[in-house]
């Protein structure tokens, strides 16, 4: 039964790979099937992982749990302590949470930017320093050169590249002042700069892909069809 | 140069332990006396400063004579018994988790081939969590004067003054591109990236959506908006919503035109190719944070035949982006986007606070390598975040 | 009321997440994570249901349109009506953690390099603590080479494994950790009983082949897309593929013995101009970034509220 099952499993697997593969040549009605039954799937399958990864462990289970403890020992201050296991204070982002579906009554439908609003505000203002530690500190400290930089010719050479290109790409993107005179060359070079760079990112992820093709390919021919080993 | 270096600091450590070779040679004959094991020296354990707490940093040197295998760290909390930490080959380590404000003691031992010498305790020692993030003050401050050069140039925009920015050909093409859909007939698709709100990009990208829709509006084109992230979804709908109303045209708006799709990266791929190919959008727009499913999407899209404007900050898929699609907007210029095409001072003046502020951190490059290496000072360590 | 509060609610907010970075104390810190990883998450939750409603609204409206190829929307909906009778119903089967797609787990890898995308949900699974400075969506591991055909099979409790050597390597070496991925104990989802489909079942036949082929043909995609830039003839193109190439072909042991220099070459590639560019680049989106940040909570930009006062 389970060989039979697995079988199964595999001759799905299989021209589910062809239907899409087959997308190469032009939509058809192989994948237009495959792809609606991939949605479909998908969201099944996320709905799963949100019940059990948020909805249970965050929601249910505190309540629950704190339900129990009301009831074998009554109210005490820590069922509404947010950082106990068990507790009510939940359901206050619960509460939040729920505006969301203030959308569908067009009366109060304003109050979805509530927890728009604290979404953002939360994420926006946590990815100032983000972005400024990752993006510009960190930057602007490997970007500056030290006095055993100019130790060999070579590493001077190196260095002093990296940084003048760096200040040619930062150049590029200035939105001030148009392309032109001294900056023009200056900026075609901070261009060029970052095509090169492109071309190597290109270049490193060719070899990648590529063995994800011969992935796929592996398991048509030897998973499924068995005439390689 | 680094293998200089190194190389150095080997010869450092082996000098004086030749003369000791030379003067003692073994006396072969005479059965082994017990060896003296010593200790590790100068056990050091100290709370890291300026941090939220919970974490010692342990230094010990090596012992006088005898190069050990390894040595134990080991601690004791409260209760006063000493645990294992861990075996390491270095003269260092960082004990995290702790609980704050408790006092702990530190003791190491030196383990050789034949035995293990341990050293005296280190007095207790507590860690503790500190107000202010001292490490992180390049941040802070970068902030702070990126901050002020923003109001700044939002002050001076409000009094009027006159804001140049260069043309951007990536977004004048956003105006024929949407007037390209409405001669053609065909809808306007826009892709508001894959990733979550939390993302910058995504922020940037549904701000864009903002002035696209608004163009839609104008020229009475259907714009398609499918969704990979259910929150970004509702700010999305919210946002063509709005923009119809706010354009005298609510009952235009198709609560269709913007849907949720899909979470699942490669299924939502699917699906917009999908779109691309059975809707034929005339334009199509990538706009926000993307991964490898960017050029599925954007290959598709080129195939169409359709103008292609995308836009990303994920260095990763630019290159496949510029490869494939009509116009890219490459890093900055996305967050610069919505500011340019709404030509509302305010948001221009905060553009000019973005170059001044690359001037500023350009300057700084510029200067503290001069000062780095004519001085020898190491300037860099002025802006390392701890 | 309608704007106000809202904008109101969201400056607060923000001006909590911008002080808690900053700020050491424990208490501090304690609140902003149970905020991060609960509470938010607790919310966020709710919009599956938004999102949920606009799917089931957008195929029943294509059916009842009988708008182009309406019969497939049938497909869609049948799919996700079963699999989550059967997700919720019957749960996961076997041993292992659930595997994790929302949001994608281990999507990538080159050069030695495994990229794994978590969602906030799974960040939970593989972080105890995901730093906030480190984008944890976009955590980088580097993990040996034979994990990278077979991404999507990957398990959670193996990628913990490989993080927690990686750990005591670095331990060892004596180099930080970096805060983003540190190992947790194997989180196992609850478990119910076993149907004869599992979800397990439908994750490796459905989700598994189609994600990976989607992904496969990246191949075939990446070569009309070099196909088309060489087309365009412009410099700028050029320069991409010309450095693209090398840098391909420096990979190849074979290559790099016949032709000379090329070695040497790709790697100046990568360490200079690569190196240069993305730092230039870095600096202006963490710019523009922190920009569009602070217009947003300085309520400059306010799209979210339908622009205008």
């Amino acid at each position: 039964m389970s060989m039979i099952l697995e079988a199964f499993w595999i001759w799905i697997a299989a021209l589910l790979t062809l239907a899409i593969f087959s997308f190469l040549w032009k939509d058809n009605v192989f994948y237009r099937t495959a792809e609606h039954l991939y949605i479909g799937v998908a969201n099944g399958y996320s709905i799963t992982l949100i019940y059990y990864n948020v909805v249970l462990p965050n929601m249910v289970y505190p309540i629950r749990g704190a339900n129990q403890a009301l009831s074998a020992d009554g109210f005490s201050w820590g069922l509404l302590n947010p950082f106990n296991d068990h507790n009510y204070f939940i359901i206050l982002p619960m509460m939040v949470g729920a505006l969301y579906i203030t959308r569908f009554i067009p009366s109060v439908s304003w109050m979805i930017r509530i927890p728009i609003g604290i979404t953002m505000g939360y994420y926006t203002a946590i990815a100032i320093p983000a972005s400024f530690k990752a993006s510009i500190v960190r930057q602007l400290e490997a970007s500056i050169l030290t006095r055993s930089d100019f130790d060999s010719w070579s590493v001077v050479f190196y260095g002093l590249l990296i940084f003048l290109t760096t200040v040619a790409t930062l150049i590029y993107f200035f939105f001030s002042a148009e392309h032109k005179g001294a900056l023009k060359p200056i900026s075609e070079i901070g261009i060029l700069t970052v095509m090169v760079g492109f071309g190597a990112s290109f270049g490193l992820t060719v070899m990648a892909r590529i063995s994800l093709a011969i992935g796929r390919f592996i398991f048509l021919f030897k998973d499924w069809l068995g005439v390689v080993s | 140069m680094l293998a200089v270096l190194v190389g150095s600091g080997a010869m450092a450590q082996e000098i004086p332990a030749e003369p000791a070779i030379e003067t003692a040679p073994e006396p072969e004959p005479i059965p082994e006396p017990p060896p003296v094991l010593h200790p590790p020296r100068n056990i050091v354990a100290q709370d890291v400063p300026h941090d939220n707490g919970g974490v010692l940093n342990i230094q010990w040197e090596p012992p006088i004579e005898g190069v050990p295998v390894r040595y134990v760290l080991e601690m004791a909390g409260e209760d006063g018994f000493f645990q294992e930490v861990t075996r390491t080959a270095l003269t260092q380590y960082t004990v995290m988790q702790l609980e704050n404000f408790v006092p702990y003691r530190f003791r190491v031992a030196a383990v050789y081939e034949k035995g293990q010498s341990m050293s005296p305790e280190t007095e207790p020692v507590m860690a503790r969590d500190h107000w202010l993030k001292l490490g992180e003050m390049p941040v802070l401050i970068a902030i702070f004067v990126f901050g002020s050069l923003l109001l700044f140039f939002i002050q001076a925009a409000r009094r009027g003054v006159e804001l140049f920015v260069r043309r951007i050909s990536g977004l004048t093409a956003v105006e024929d591109a949407i007037g390209r859909a409405t001669e053609m007939g065909k809808p306007v698709l826009y892709v508001p990236g894959t990733s979550t709100i939390e993302d910058v990009a995504t922020l940037a990208s549904l701000n864009i959506l903002g002035e696209v829709a608004r163009r839609t509006v104008h020229y009475d084109v259907k714009i398609i908006c499918p969704n990979k992230d259910p929150i970004v979804y509702t700010i999305a709908r919210e946002i063509v919503k709005e923009t119809y109303a706010s354009e005298g045209r609510p009952d235009a708006f198709d609560p269709d035109s913007v849907f949720f799709m899909v979470p699942d990266q490669f299924a939502f791929a699917a699906g917009v190719d999908g779109i691309m190919v059975r809707e034929q959008p005339a334009t199509i727009f990538l706009m926000g944070m993307f991964w490898a499913e960017s050029l599925i999407m954007a290959e598709t899209g080129a195939s169409t035949g359709a103008i292609q404007i995308a836009g990303t900050d994920s260095v990763a898929q630019l290159p496949f982006f510029i490869t494939a699609c009509d116009y890219t907007l490459i890093g900055e210029e996305l967050y610069a986007a919505s500011a340019y095409l709404g030509r509302e001072p305010m948001l221009l003046g905060t553009l000019k606070a973005q170059d001044y502020g690359k001037l500023v951190f350009l300057i700084i490059m510029v200067v503290f390598t001069l000062i780095s290496v004519f001085s020898g000072y190491d300037a860099a360590s002025l802006v390392r975040v701890r | 009321m309608k704007r106000r509060f809202p904008m109101t609610i969201m400056f607060l907010f923000a001006i909590w997440g911008g002080i808690s970075v900053f700020v050491g104390k424990t208490k501090v810190h304690d609140f902003d994570n149970l905020l991060r990883n609960k509470l938010l998450l607790i919310v966020g939750a709710f919009a599956i249901i938004l999102g949920l409603g606009s799917l089931i609204f957008h195929h029943t409206q294509k059916i009842k349109r009988k708008a182009r190829f309406w019969q497939y929307s049938y497909v869609t909906l049948i799919a996700l009506a079963v699999t989550t009778f059967i997700g919720l119903g019957g749960g996961v089967r076997g041993e292992r953690s659930l595997p994790t797609i929302f949001g994608g787990t281990v999507i990538g890898a080159h050069d030695g390099l495994v990229y794994v995308f978590t969602s906030q949900a799974e960040k939970n699974l593989f972080m105890d603590e995901p730093s906030r400075y480190a984008d944890p969506t976009k955590a980088v591991l580097e993990l040996p080479r034979e994990f990278e055909t077979d991404f999507n099979r990957f398990e959670a409790s193996q990628l913990r494994e490989e993080i927690h050597l990686k750990h005591t390597a670095l331990q060892l070496k004596g180099q930080p950790i970096p805060p983003m991925i540190s190992p947790v104990s194997n989180q196992q989802v609850a478990y119910k009983k076993e149907f004869k489909i599992s979800l397990q079942q439908l994750y490796e036949g459905i989700l598994v082949p189609c994600g990976s082929t989607m992904f496969a043909m990246l191949a075939f995609y990446m070569c009309s897309a070099a196909y088309r830039a060489f087309r365009m003839r412009n410099l700028h193109a050029g320069v991409l593929l010309v450095a693209a190439f090398i840098v391909m072909l420096g990979q190849i042991p074979l290559a790099t013995a016949f032709i000379p220099g090329l070695h040497e070459l790709r790697q100046w590639i990568l360490d200079v101009p690569n190196l240069a560019s993305k730092r230039g680049i870095m600096i202006g989106v963490g710019l523009g970034a922190s920009a569009t940040s602070f217009k947003i909570i300085l309520g400059i930009e306010r799209a979210w509220l339908g622009g205008g006062e």
